[in-house]
């Protein structure tokens, strides 16, 4: 066996153990680590790339469902206003309707007063027109029918 | 002399009309100067005017009077 | 049904007609022209006295002599000629009064102007005499205008006689007519007496009372340009017989004469044409005493013979200003006071156009309410101050702080006296103007910004202190618990403004 290891096989062994041992940290440190580290870094840098999207996933989730309320609020504000102009619409027509009424009973009243004041009026002048007719009638008449005997009666009642 | 006017319907007789001025004087004075106006319109009666003051005894007056009477309106 | 109410109505007539001599003195008319008539006889005939003319036109006797009268006439003088009849009526110038004359609009004679039938049943002469000084009590009782300017510093009261005088156009109808506005949720009854005014402006005035809802307790006597000289002259003194019923019933009125200056026009033109001895400006002699037996009617009355009273605001036209002129002078003498509008301030503004220095009440404070006379008394001699100071602030020389802040604080209450045409104030408004003035809360303010904070100022103190309100309103005075909040509630309102 001692033959078969010779110094010159054990220099080599030790020559290639101290090679691979050399090259070992050599490739550790000039190739390993920075691999290591570039390939370090690359995880991060994957790592803090799936960590933003995670978070621009969350806050899109947020966003979105905010979007959705929002969306939801707008509708109901929509049906509240929709419901308010409605109600306002109603109650205006309401006030146009009872304003319409109470003019048109303003309006009914004041044609029956006047109807009543041009009754009035025709009835007096019928009155005046009977008046007129019936004292012109005795005027003509008693034109005819005064005799003498009445004037001297008129005489005498006044000077006694 | 004092002037009075009688106005007097067209249909009174001389008569009649003597006896107003008659009547009359005795009023106003003998003094009394009476003229006589007839209008139709006096229908029966007299109008005597004398010194300013009318006395209006006619009948057409007492119609024109009830006329206006009867077409007042009622308050 | 209509014919048995028409022949009810025709017997009744019938039997309540009871024939008889009918007696009337008589005249003939010798001359006639210019609206003035000569008549000749008419036996019995009265100074005054309406006569009746063939075709149904009517005059007033203005002249007596041993021969017959001189008539004026009241409306259509062309239709008079020589050799008419005259008939005396016994009737001495009479207008109707009443209680339905209130809402109406009626003629010197009383004949409606408004198209409505108008049943009276009780006639009052156009002359009545005056009261007599024992029948009378002092002035005590405020009437208020609504203005701010007349209700603090030119107070009316109840039968006191107070002159609006002033240019053509500087508001003096505008004043009168406010104070019948402000008449609203008072007890007073009001009567425009409208002489030789145009007819549009009349309507205008009527119109302005209506809207306003003031036609209910107003009566208006209209006697306008084209009305005869007689009916001008006629018109005050009716107006006045008017206003002497309500007085009769214990009640205050409130007269406007719009204006004397044609009413005094009116008479000369009748003096003159019934051939009387001219005077000065051509006035006949007795011009003053025209207007004095017609203002000194206006009284306040005793407790005793029924305590009501006529507050007159008789209105004169001045030309030029001219104040010393003889009618201005005339009447000035005659009533409580005047109230003197200048055609400057108008001009640049200061509406009502009041010039406070030429202006006065003889009543003075006896007729203001004691919480208008806790705030009201340095007004005058603050704004007096500020006009003398203003003449050197005007040629832009410098001025001292303190003369700087007279000269503002003048400003500011001369813009807080400016006021808007039928805007009348109640007694709280004025009083919380003036106390926020004193508080300097419209320091600052520019004068176009006024009116509006003027106004919300108003409504927020009305929602601030509505017990304090009501409690000056009603009472005219104002505690000192009121006092301490009004000026509390001024003062929050300030800060809640600067903030």
């Amino acid at each position: 066996m001692a033959d078969l290891l010779s110094k010159d096989m054990i220099a080599d062994l030790i020559l290639n153990i101290i090679n691979i041992l050399v090259l070992f940290f050599v490739t550790k440190a000039l190739l390993y680590k920075p691999i290591k580290k570039f390939l370090n870094a690359r995880k991060e840098r994957l790592e803090a790339a799936e960590d933003a999207a995670e978070q621009a996933k969350t806050e899109a989730d947020a966003a979105k469902a905010k979007y959705d309320g929002l969306l939801a609020d707008a509708e109901s504000i929509k049906a509240q206003a929709a419901e308010r102009a409605e109600k306002e619409a109603r109650e205006q027509a309401e006030r146009i309707i009872a304003e319409a009424k109470t003019q048109a009973a303003a309006a009914l009243e004041k044609s029956n007063k006047k109807a009543a004041a041009e009754h009035d009026r025709i009835i007096a002048d019928a009155k005046d027109d009977i008046v007129n007719a019936a004292l012109d009638a005795t005027e003509k008449l008693l034109g005819r029918v005064v005799t003498d005997e009445d004037n001297r009666r008129i005489i005498e009642s006044y000077f006694g | 002399m004092k002037k009075c006017i009688l106005t007097v319907a067209p249909s009174m007789t001389d008569e009649t009309y003597s006896l107003l001025c008659e009547k009359a004087r005795g009023k106003f004075g003998d003094e009394t100067q009476f003229v006589r106006k007839n209008d139709g319109g006096v229908i029966a009666g007299f109008i005597m005017e004398c010194g300013g003051e009318v006395t209006d005894l006619s009948v057409g007056t007492q119609l024109k009077l009830l006329k206006a009477q009867l077409q007042k309106r009622e308050g | 049904m209509e014919n048995m109410k028409i022949s009810a109505f025709l017997k009744n007539q019938i039997n309540s007609f009871h024939p008889g001599p009918v007696v009337y003195r008589k005249g003939t008319v010798v001359k006639s022209g210019d609206g003035v008539v000569r008549v000749n006889q008419l036996p019995g005939r009265l100074y005054g006295e309406l006569l009746e003319f063939d075709g149904g036109v009517f005059g007033m006797v203005f002249d007596l002599d041993e021969d017959g009268a001189g008539v004026v006439l009241l409306d259509g003088d062309d239709r008079v000629k020589v050799g008419d009849g005259v008939k005396g009526t016994d009737v001495v110038a009479e207008v109707p009064v009443g209680k339905e004359l209130l809402g109406r609009v009626i003629d010197p004679i009383g004949r409606p102007l408004d198209g409505k039938p108008l049943e009276a049943n009780e006639f009052y002469p156009a002359e009545r005499p005056a009261p007599a000084i024992i029948d009378r009590r002092p002035v005590d009782t405020p009437m208020m205008t609504g203005l701010l300017s007349v209700d603090s510093m030119i107070p009316i009261g109840r039968g006191q006689r107070e002159l609006i005088i002033g240019d053509r156009q500087t508001g003096k109808t505008t004043i009168a007519i406010d104070s019948i506005i402000n008449q609203k949720n008072s007890d007073m009854v009001c009567v425009y007496c409208a002489i030789g005014q145009k007819a549009s402006s009349v309507a205008g005035v009527i119109d302005t009372l209506t809207k306003a809802g003031a036609m209910k307790y107003t009566t208006v006597v209209a006697a306008t340009a084209s009305d005869s000289p007689a009916m001008q002259y006629l018109a005050p003194y009716c107006a006045c017989s008017v206003a002497e019923y309500f007085e009769a019933q214990g009640k205050d009125v409130l007269i406007v004469y719009d204006d004397l200056s044609k009413h005094a026009v009116a008479y000369r033109t009748i003096s003159l044409l019934l051939l009387r001895p001219p005077g000065r400006e051509a006035f006949p002699g007795d011009i003053f005493y025209l207007h004095s037996r017609l203002l000194e009617r206006s009284a306040c009355l005793s407790h005793e013979n029924g305590g009501g009273s006529i507050t007159a605001l008789p209105i004169i036209e001045t030309s030029a200003g001219d104040i010393s002129a003889y009618i201005p002078t005339n009447v000035i003498s005659i009533t409580d006071g005047q109230i003197y509008l200048e055609s400057d301030l108008f001009l640049s503004g200061v509406r009502p156009a009041v010039n406070t220095g030429l202006s006065v009440s003889r009543v003075g404070q006896a007729a203001q309410y004691p919480a208008m006379k806790a705030v009201s008394g340095k007004l005058r001699i603050e704004l007096s101050q500020y006009r003398e100071m203003a003449v050197f602030a005007r040629f832009g020389s410098d001025v001292d702080p303190a003369t700087r802040r007279m000269l503002d604080r003048g400003e500011t209450l001369v813009n807080v006296f400016k006021q808007n045409r039928n805007a009348p104030y109640s007694l709280f408004d004025e009083v919380s103007l003036i106390e926020a003035y004193k508080a300097d809360y419209f320091a600052g303010v520019k004068s176009k910004e006024f009116p509006s904070e003027i106004k919300a100022f108003l409504s927020a103190l009305e929602e601030a202190v509505p017990e304090i309100k009501k409690e000056v309103n009603e009472s005219g005075k104002m505690s000192d618990e009121a006092k301490t909040g009004l000026e509390e509630a001024i003062k929050k309102l300030a800060d809640g403004k600067k903030s």
